[in-house]
């Protein structure tokens, strides 16, 4: 018998200790991507020189500025409100896929595959095509309009997904099966994706511009999106965090979680909730960015276990190292010129995918 | 302890229990046999509170248990499920910790005392030893005992399983089954266990229930209920009832040259 049950004080302590390292080398991880990020770009900065002028502006740390003065300009209005952006969209993703798959008990669930996603991004794209006022209340309304396109995918595709099941005899239990969620998925993000498209195709000027940043990337500049996504992000992500008990509860099945004394039917409201308007906050300010949601959850989960207290913050730290690199990857391929940041990620996370998929299948 | 009182329950049209009234008093076992489909399983849910009943009524106390908030029910009722498919990354502990849910809400933190109840709940099911182990990696047996001891941890007065020997082999099977009637003549639960082997209900239970198309068909004691005459008709096949050799008990053994037919 391990003397950490004892008694529940020592017992956290050493758990405590023991989980350090995992969010040192998270932090970490997000601290160097975030340098070379920033770093890279027309005019070359090196790393060290980025973390140098950020001691020295952001902590007023008394360092002699041996660097050339545009370089902070570079840094503070170009380069470093788009880093801070694919960071918290990596965050935000790789959360909110952590929470799907939770949720769903599915380990094949992620913000893209499930089509969410793309339905928020239809919801964004609407919201533009309409011309409705860009703020409202004070908030943004183009997340808004993709919380609300998330939030109908969501229930479409689950009650698709519930009705394919049945179908095909798997019962109530078998409701999330695997597979019939994503066919559900990718049938309702294909058709988003295509009346997407559409509107696209026939519209002009401004919109057509929006659009183009819907679909692919970081191209707004200033630190207008960063303080626009911010909140909505915050607020998701720190609701499934602070629910991560629940969500761990939940992994018995909804039964047990009921025995167990849980509404599980408010439960998974609110996380769905939370994990869409995560989703539709990136979605809205970065595009549609698949697989990050699927890949981080699931190494961390193979590295440091299931257990969602330290699985969602961890996913969130490496989520936003992860696309951190991709957005870098993105920049140097074929620069000056610039691939979407969802090719990189695609390129990796495809096929992760199938070996996952095959993997999930059932002996 | 817990009273059913005539409930009757039906999914969509079809009914799936018929009138059924008994109760389990607190420091005894009640054993609910019948054949595939009788309603046991249906009854162990109804109980938990989980379905609501077309008519009738289950209650702890006097009042409805479907009518309570789930961690008021789960406060005075732990279900044991059957040991399949648990989900892995969670230790033991974790999973047994699991069990104070009820008192600790969305957003609560486990507190010294629900570290103690959990240990408490491991040592009273000899699971000290696997506490550190993550619990999907446990042979049926232990994963058995240790959703026992998730039970144990949440503090209710009322257990009920369903069947918890299913996936058991006969060590296990003894095993289990001589810990829930220890927890009921011991600790002094009321316990609801459905099981499918009729020689381990004679064994361990102090009274048995024979459920047959969702009524009931026979309560009291093993002998008065496992008679050739019960089973005969409740399972539609012919059976030998003979004494235990060393304890008396009723050994159910079905004919089964005559079973084939």
């Amino acid at each position: 018998m391990s003397a950490s049950v004892d008694d529940g004080r020592s017992r956290s302590a050493l758990r405590g200790a023991a989980q350090l390292s995992p969010y040192l080398i998270g932090v970490g991880a997000v601290g160097l991507a975030l340098l070379f990020s920033a770093g890279i770009g027309a005019v070359s900065i090196p790393p060290l020189d980025v973390a140098r002028i950020l001691l020295a502006r952001g902590l007023a740390l008394p360092l002699t500025a041996d660097w050339p003065a545009t370089w902070e300009t570079i840094l503070f209005s170009i380069r470093l409100p788009r880093t801070a952006l694919v960071a918290l969209t990596g965050a935000a993703l790789a959360g909110s896929g952590a929470a799907y798959q939770g949720l769903f008990r599915n380990p094949l669930a992620d913000p893209y595959l499930t089509g969410i996603a793309s339905g928020a991004g239809l919801g964004a794209m609407l919201v533009m095509a309409w011309r409705w006022p860009a703020t409202w209340l004070g908030l943004a309304t183009v997340p808004v309009g993709a919380f609300v396109g998330a939030l109908v995918t969501v229930a479409l595709v689950l009650n698709l997904a519930r009705l394919g099941s049945r179908r095909a005899g798997a019962g109530w239990a078998g409701a999330n099966s695997v597979t019939t969620l994503i066919l559900a998925g990718v049938a309702v993000g294909a058709f988003a994706t295509a009346v997407t498209t559409f509107l696209m195709l026939r519209s002009q000027g401004e919109l057509r511009r929006a659009i183009a940043w819907l679909l692919g990337g970081f191209a707004m500049g200033g630190w207008g999106p960063v303080a626009a996504a911010l909140p909505y992000i915050g607020l998701g992500l720190g609701v499934l965090i602070a629910l991560a008990r629940p969500l761990n509860v939940l992994q018995f099945g909804e039964e047990q979680a009921q025995h167990l004394g849980l509404n599980v039917d408010r439960l998974k409201l609110v996380l769905i909730a939370a994990a869409s308007l995560t989703t539709a906050a990136a979605v809205a300010f970065s595009g549609i960015i698949g697989f990050v949601g699927l890949m981080v959850p699931h190494v961390v989960r193979l590295v440091w276990g299931g257990d969602y207290r330290r699985l969602l913050p961890l996913s969130i730290l490496l989520g936003a190292a992860v696309l951190l690199v991709a957005d870098v990857a993105a920049r140097v391929v074929l620069a000056p010129q610039e691939v979407p940041v969802g090719v990189i990620t695609a390129l990796a996370g495809a096929p992760f995918f199938l070996w996952l998929l095959n993997r999930s299948r059932p002996a | 302890m817990l009273t059913i009182d005539s409930l009757t329950l039906a999914y969509g049209a079809r009914p799936v229990l018929r009138a059924l009234t008994l109760s389990v008093a607190a420091g005894e076992v009640l054993a609910l046999i019948g054949p595939n489909g009788a309603g046991k399983s249906t009854l162990i849910r109804a109980a938990s509170g989980l379905l609501r009943p077309a008519s009738g009524a289950v209650s702890v106390a006097g009042t409805p248990v479907h009518a309570w908030a789930p961690e008021t029910r789960a406060r005075q009722i732990a279900v044991v499920p059957q040991a399949t498919q648990l989900p892995g990354g969670f230790t033991v502990f974790e999973t047994v910790l699991m069990g104070r849910t009820p008192y600790l809400g969305w957003l609560g933190h486990e507190s010294e005392r629900d570290y103690a109840l959990a240990r408490r709940a491991l040592e009273r099911t000899c699971t000290l030893d696997l506490a550190e182990r993550p619990v999907a990696a446990l042979s049926g047996g232990e994963q058995q005992r240790v959703l026992i001891a998730r039970g144990l941890a949440q503090a209710a007065p009322i257990l009920l399983l369903d069947e918890p020997t299913a996936h058991l082999d006969l060590k296990h099977q003894a095993g289990t089954l001589s810990l829930v009637r220890d927890l009921a003549h011991t600790d002094g639960l009321a316990v609801l266990v459905a099981l499918h082997d009729l020689n381990l209900a004679a064994q361990f239970a102090d009274r048995i229930a024979l459920l047959a198309g969702g009524a009931l068909q026979a309560l009291g004691t093993p002998t008065e209920v496992l008679t050739p005459a019960n089973l005969t008709q409740a399972y539609d096949v012919p059976v030998y009832v003979i004494p235990h050799p060393l304890h008396g008990a009723p050994l159910v053994l079905p004919d089964g040259a005559q079973a084939r037919r």
